[in-house]
């Protein structure tokens, strides 16, 4: 087992199905089971592709400076 | 948490929405197969934010929704068996049987639990060596390795007082039998991105080509199923099919490989019947050999036939092919305070999400 903060509210989460994931790192967590986990590279690199795809004029990385 | 800001952000959203008219050319009817999906969809008004010509069409993707009537009843007469305790999740609680609902039980006195996560049930059996703790043990492949998971502890600490109603359902069969119908009028789906996260989806490869149709693996939020719809779009537009990843950040090809392996060692794949759509030919999962011991169907044996006695169209709402609004007894005769259905229960529902979100004046609100 291992603890996840959910936006705040730390519960208790069985973490069998993902031996590998690392304190810090986010998970999605389903019945109490974490199952995925979330990939940062990949989720910036299909952000990218909005942007190379001329979707998105703008650098939401530094709109939101926070990220 | 990381990165979901993005993928909630209005002006990502209107990009990619625009990207989507601009690629739009024909008619197109989309299905989000979850229902977890179409609740975002309400949500956010994606509906509104796509050219008109694409429809979305909900599909059967809430596990509540299409658990046999029988099942539920079932459950209902095990809590009401004596020293049973019947732990269920909560969104199972007010789903009407042919006798009632669980939470109708409960009132009257039956011991049962609501619960978040399976391994709850473990901890009330060992709680109470006295009880019999029945897991009501249903859902689609995302819930289904934790329940796995409960139940493969309970067999190595020898929890003789545990067993499981199990009833999973399988998403791919379910994509096939509306793909396969000949009055399909779905171009493209979205598969739903948890299932798959858990999965992978090596299996729908095949349902793509067999059917010529775009199969999408898609996230939950407005951003991810934006996207969703835009890749889908693209592929009919260029006449194309084939299984594409918009979720790459937590789907791998081959899911969650650990889970897979509880799963094949726990379940075996079965005939289930789904409610309101009829049997679905190997589309379940029950216990396999090695774990039958723990089975509530057999500790439990129970002869009862269910009916289903009202005008509830919950079938044509899972099948897409009745809108909610367009049910008689929406918001009139059916309403998540007196739910005639498991739809309008359930967080998953098509009902429920178009009851709850109608306010927002969505499109698929709209009189048709
Ligand atoms: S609105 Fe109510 S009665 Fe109609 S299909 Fe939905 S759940 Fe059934």
């Amino acid at each position: 087992m291992g603890r996840a903060d959910f936006g705040g509210v730390v519960a208790e989460v069985c973490l069998e199905y993902l031996p590998e994931i690392q304190i810090g790192e986010y998970a999605i967590v389903h019945v109490g089971f974490a199952i995925s986990r979330i990939n940062e590279s990949e989720a910036l690199r299909t952000l990218a592709q909005f942007r190379e795809l001329g979707i998105l004029e703008t650098d939401f990385a530094e709109r939101n400076p926070s990220v | 948490m990381k990165h979901l800001q993005e993928y909630r952000d209005g002006d990502i959203a209107d990009a990619v929405a625009r990207s989507i008219h601009e690629t739009t050319t024909r008619s197109w009817s989309i299905m989000e197969v979850c229902g977890g999906q179409t609740h975002s969809i309400m949500r956010y008004g994606i509906d509104q934010m796509i050219p008109k010509s694409i429809r979305l069409i909900h599909g059967p993707g809430c596990p509540v929704c299409v658990t046999p009537v029988e099942t539920i009843d079932r459950a209902q007469m095990i809590a009401e068996q004596p020293k049973v305790i019947l732990c269920t999740y909560g969104d199972m609680l007010r789903v009407p049987g042919s006798r009632g609902s669980l939470s109708g039980l409960k009132t009257r006195g039956c011991d049962i639990r609501t619960i978040y996560s399976p391994l709850q049930a473990c901890q009330i059996a060992r709680d109470n060596p006295n009880r019999s703790v029945v897991l009501f043990a249903i859902g689609f492949e995302t819930t289904a390795p934790a329940n796995a998971m409960a139940i493969k502890i309970a067999k190595s600490e020898k929890l003789k007082n545990f067993s499981a109603l199990v009833s999973h359902v399988l998403v791919p069969p379910a994509i096939e039998m509306i793909a396969s119908d000949p009055v399909c009028r779905v171009d493209a789906f979205l598969a739903a991105g948890h299932v798959c996260a858990v999965t992978g989806y090596e299996a729908y490869h095949r349902l793509s080509e067999m059917y010529r149709i775009p199969i999408v693996v898609t996230g939950f939020e407005p951003v991810d199923l934006l996207e969703g719809i835009r890749l889908a779009v693209l592929q009919l537009e260029k006449g194309q099919a084939y299984v594409e990843n918009a979720y790459q950040r937590t789907v791998a090809a081959d899911g969650n490989p650990t889970a897979r392996g509880v799963l094949r060692e726990v379940f075996q794949v079965t005939d289930r019947e789904w409610r309101g759509i009829g049997t679905i030919p190997q589309s379940g999962f029950c216990l396999s050999e090695a774990f039958r011991d723990f089975d509530a169907e057999v500790r439990f044996p129970l002869d009862w036939k269910s009916v289903e006695c009202n005008n509830c169209r919950a079938g044509d709402v899972l099948r897409g092919i009745l809108k909610p609004n367009q049910c008689e007894e929406f918001g009139k005769g059916c309403t998540p305070d007196s739910p005639l259905g498991a739809p309008m229960v359930s967080h998953e529902g098509a009902c429920a999400a178009y009851y709850q979100f109608s306010q927002l004046g969505s499109k698929a609100n709209a009189p048709q």
